[in-house]
């Protein structure tokens, strides 16, 4: 019995809107908050990137060539590495040089493009594709989608673009046990490989590590190390004696999401050692899988949207209101008006424009706007700029509104003026 | 009349300022819904007012005007012959939530003595209704006395320590919230004797739970939230679509520096700039009316504002059944029913982020009260995002449905339980899980 274990660290950082006034649209278009978002890079940098690239580096240079990552980077990730914390970008290049590191395709801005404008999504790809060949070096041919949103439709977007793997939640209502162990195809994309992901050996590390209620805190690499065994023990009939391990979490786990002091730097030190000391266990990159996989494997259907969010595992934390229903439905039925402009007014000002709409594809705005649980305070709130998910809303159709009429050539003007009485309609049923 | 119908139902002797149909806020609607809610569970409840037409409440519920009951020392409460009864109409200025007038006598007297607000007319009022109550209480054999606000916090006091009996002071709002950094050091030193020397104390929200220790210095474990619930069942449809709304958006609250009808007007004026059908409408009377006029004609918007005074219950409701919005920016709202009433007349609120019926209800828009920019966003958006309005009115009214009053009698009944006072049978099991 043999196991590929495969790390797939997730970086990202949405471009985070500053405090849009209804009175802005018009005039304003200023939609980001660049205090803010420089403050949160270099917070992150200082606690995850810089350090656990640092330790990763040093990992798979002591361990070479036994172990080795995979990153999948936003290009928005990319964006404000490169204006506001160009040693990040550095440090990223550097851990690559090393040759364990490979690099996966997504899209450019971390959108739900491939749910709404199969059209979008594959100009994202591509965009995704040249911001990482120009700041990092090329990523490979497995696609991970955004918050590993995947279906059928979306597996044959991915399968069209060329790919030939895609990353997935390995959800128990798909992968019956120790099924999640192995490589699957995709019923709707026989061509392209599914690699799901072990969720709860992946949230062992990124959500439950510092939980001091749990019966394994604190977790040691030797003990984490027996649970994959029992997972390389255990092997599917159809895995064909090589199993397969996919440890896919977010990249800010590490010093961010846990925090230094609950040891998870001491933890990923030791874990490589200890999990090489399994017989038959090698890290793997999804490129290393994916040519290996029988083109018989097992089919899966996936009807329906899949995510690795929240318990429910499905969209629901982007599309789960009717606030956020409307949102996505707003900025992405702005598409055909915006490309119209595009090919009539070429030019610096359009790209722009472009640019800021793609910023606001990226799926954390709507994320905000969740309300589920909103009652208890969760996580959605945890990393949400807004005091709440109606304000998240209503400062996103601000915005929404203003580039509308940037598209339009509307001209806005109040209704009225302080104490005056003229009156005409108001600007945001105009536009 | 026996005094007391059933020997075995615990029986509450509870004291309130105001009481429907003599109300002026929400304090009278919130008492008679916690009476109503304790009754329903079984518990015998003597409800002493100063002024009141008495009656019977339900089975359970006895409304008591004080001052046309006359006393006997048999153990039974008997009314006046109905030639001997004597209301007196209460003046306006009898209100415990208007700031306290400087020139009353004893305005000279150092803080804290009771000679000073009690020499005032309303002091008068307050210790006039100590010795009525106190008298009702020597032949109501009541089990615990549940005091409403600072108005009863002296009765109740007076009788808890004549009768020995447990009491607790329920806080609708404190002289902080009604009067901010102004507040009437009396009026502060009354709340703060009463909740410390009290045998528990309910706070409307955690809100004011917050202000009660740590203005008033009273330890976090013998304060207990007890949330205010909408009176009566909730109408599964709005009444009216929010699609077909006037663009209406209302205040309803006294015109006093508490409520923060300024900041409405303020954010009003920003969105008539934006939104040329807009109207802004304030129902209730206060201090400010006139400088709230005034502010209106300096913002250029007083031909959209509309000054409604006094409105009836019933016409609130109706009128919140057609508006788009209410707007509730109290500088400090321990609760704020009125923010119910509209959820649930289908209508969306913002409540501000110094009021506790954001703790209930978190579906709905908030703002800090000075936000005035932030407001008139919010109020922006819901005139021009149905989809905003009706989410917010349908998680609100799902949030809505959840609170009760007899949901919060049984918290009381719990407290009651923890400080030894027994409780009907059939709700033993809170008692022994006091105790346990």
């Amino acid at each position: 019995m043999s196991l590929d274990v495969c790390f797939y660290f997730q970086v990202h950082q949405p471009w985070r809107l500053r405090r849009y006034r209804h009175a802005d649209i018009g005039h304003h278009h200023d939609y980001f908050d660049e205090r803010v978002n420089a403050d949160i890079l270099a917070r992150v940098a200082h606690k995850c990137y810089l350090p656990m690239n640092a330790l990763l580096r040093e990992l798979i240079q002591t361990h070479w060539p036994h172990f080795r990552v995979s990153f999948s980077i936003s290009a928005t990730a990319l964006q404000q590495m490169a204006r506001f914390a160009p040693d990040v970008l550095s440090s990223f290049r550097a851990l690559l040089a090393t040759g364990g590191v490979e690099l996966l395709s997504e899209t450019s801005h971390h959108s739900l493009a491939a749910l709404y404008s199969p059209r979008e999504f594959a100009a994202q790809v591509q965009l995704h594709r040249q911001a990482c060949q120009s700041l990092l070096g090329s990523p490979g041919f497995v696609f991970r989608n955004t918050e590993l949103i995947v279906s059928n439709a979306v597996a044959a977007q991915v399968a069209a673009l060329g790919c030939t793997g895609l990353c997935m939640e390995g959800a128990d209502r798909l992968f019956d046990g120790p099924a999640v162990c192995t490589p699957h195809r995709f019923a709707a994309a026989p061509g392209l490989v599914a690699l799901p992901r072990h969720y709860r050996l992946s949230d062992d590390i990124a959500f439950r590590f510092s939980d001091r209620h749990w019966n394994a805190w604190p977790l040691t690499a030797p003990r984490y190390a027996q649970w994959v065994r029992a997972q390389a023990e255990h092997l599917p009939a159809a895995a064909h004696g090589r199993g397969f391990l996919g440890l896919f979490m977010d990249y800010e786990t590490f010093g961010e999401h846990q925090w230094a002091d609950t040891g998870i730097f001491d933890f990923m030190c030791a874990l490589p050692a200890a999990l090489l000391g399994i017989d038959g266990l090698r890290f793997v990159t999804p490129s290393q899988v994916v040519p290996a996989v029988a083109a018989n494997a097992t089919l899966i259907n996936v009807p329906e949207p899949l995510s690795w969010a929240d318990l429910e595992r499905d969209t629901s934390a982007w599309d789960g209101n009717p606030i956020q229903r409307d949102a996505m439905q707003a900025v992405f039925a702005m598409e055909p008006a915006l490309r119209h402009h595009l090919r009539h007014h070429p030019g610096s000002a359009s790209a722009s424009l472009l640019e800021d709409w793609r910023r606001l594809l990226t799926s954390d705005h709507v994320y905000y706007m969740s309300t589920k649980h909103w009652a208890d305070g969760d996580v959605h709130q945890y990393f949400s700029p807004f005091e709440s998910p109606y304000d998240a809303y209503i400062n996103y159709m601000n915005v929404l509104e203003d580039l509308r009429t940037r598209i339009s050539g509307a001209r806005v003007k109040p209704a009225t003026k302080p104490g005056t009485r003229s009156g005409s309609t108001t600007p945001s049923r105009n536009a | 009349m026996k005094t007391r119908p059933n020997h075995d139902a615990t029986r509450v002797l509870m004291l309130g300022w105001e009481y429907p149909p003599r109300f002026v806020g929400g304090l009278g609607k919130a008492s008679q819904g916690l009476a109503h809610g304790l009754a329903d569970l079984g518990l015998d409840v003597v409800f002493v007012l100063p002024q009141f037409d008495s009656r019977r409440d339900g089975r359970r519920l006895r409304v008591i005007g004080a001052h046309n009951w006359n006393v006997h020392h048999h153990g039974s409460i008997i009314p006046r012959q109905a030639g001997g009864r004597h209301l007196l109409p209460l003046a306006a200025r009898l209100s415990p939530y208007a700031n306290p007038d400087p020139t009353t006598p004893g305005a000279d007297l150092p803080v804290g003595d009771p000679r000073r607000i009690y020499g005032s007319e309303l002091g008068r009022e307050v210790r006039r209704f100590a010795t009525q109550a106190g008298a009702i209480a020597r032949c109501a054999q009541a089990d615990v006395v549940h005091a409403h606000d600072w108005m009863t916090f002296p009765a109740a006091m007076a009788i808890a320590q004549r009768e020995h009996l447990p009491w607790f002071v329920h806080v609708h709002s404190t002289e902080y919230d009604r009067a901010g950094s102004g507040a009437n050091p009396d009026v502060a030193a009354i709340e703060q004797a009463a909740c410390q020397q009290a045998t528990g104390v309910f706070a409307v929200s955690d809100y004011t739970r917050r202000i009660i220790i740590e203005r008033y210095g009273v330890p976090p474990e013998r304060v207990r939230v007890i949330y205010n619930a909408p009176d009566g069942p909730i109408r599964a449809a709005a009444s009216q679509p929010i699609d077909r709304r006037e663009p209406w958006i209302v205040f309803v609250g006294r015109l006093t520096f508490q409520k923060g009808p300024d900041h409405f007007l303020r954010a009003a004026a920003d969105v008539a700039r934006w939104h040329p059908q807009a109207r802004f409408i304030l129902c209730g009377t206060g201090d400010m009316r006139g400088r709230l006029e005034q502010q209106s004609h300096e913002l250029g918007i007083a031909d959209r504002v509309e000054f409604r005074g006094f409105v009836a219950p019933r016409q609130i409701d109706k009128l919140l059944a057609r508006s788009s919005l209410l707007v509730m920016p109290s500088v400090s709202e321990p609760f704020g029913l009125v923010a119910l009433e509209a959820l649930r007349a289908g209508t969306p609120i913002i409540v501000s982020r110094q009021s506790g019926v954001r703790e209930v209800i978190s579906h709905s828009l908030q703002a800090d009260f000075w936000d005035t920019d932030k407001l008139a966003d919010q109020m922006l958006a819901v005139l021009r995002l149905p989809t905003l309005a009706c989410q917010l009115v349908d998680e609100g009214r799902s949030q809505l449905a959840m609170l009760s009053w007899h949901a919060s009698a049984l918290g009381i009944i719990e407290a009651y339980a923890r400080a030894g006072i027994r409780v009907p049978d059939e709700l033993g099991h809170i008692g022994a899980e006091a105790t346990s």
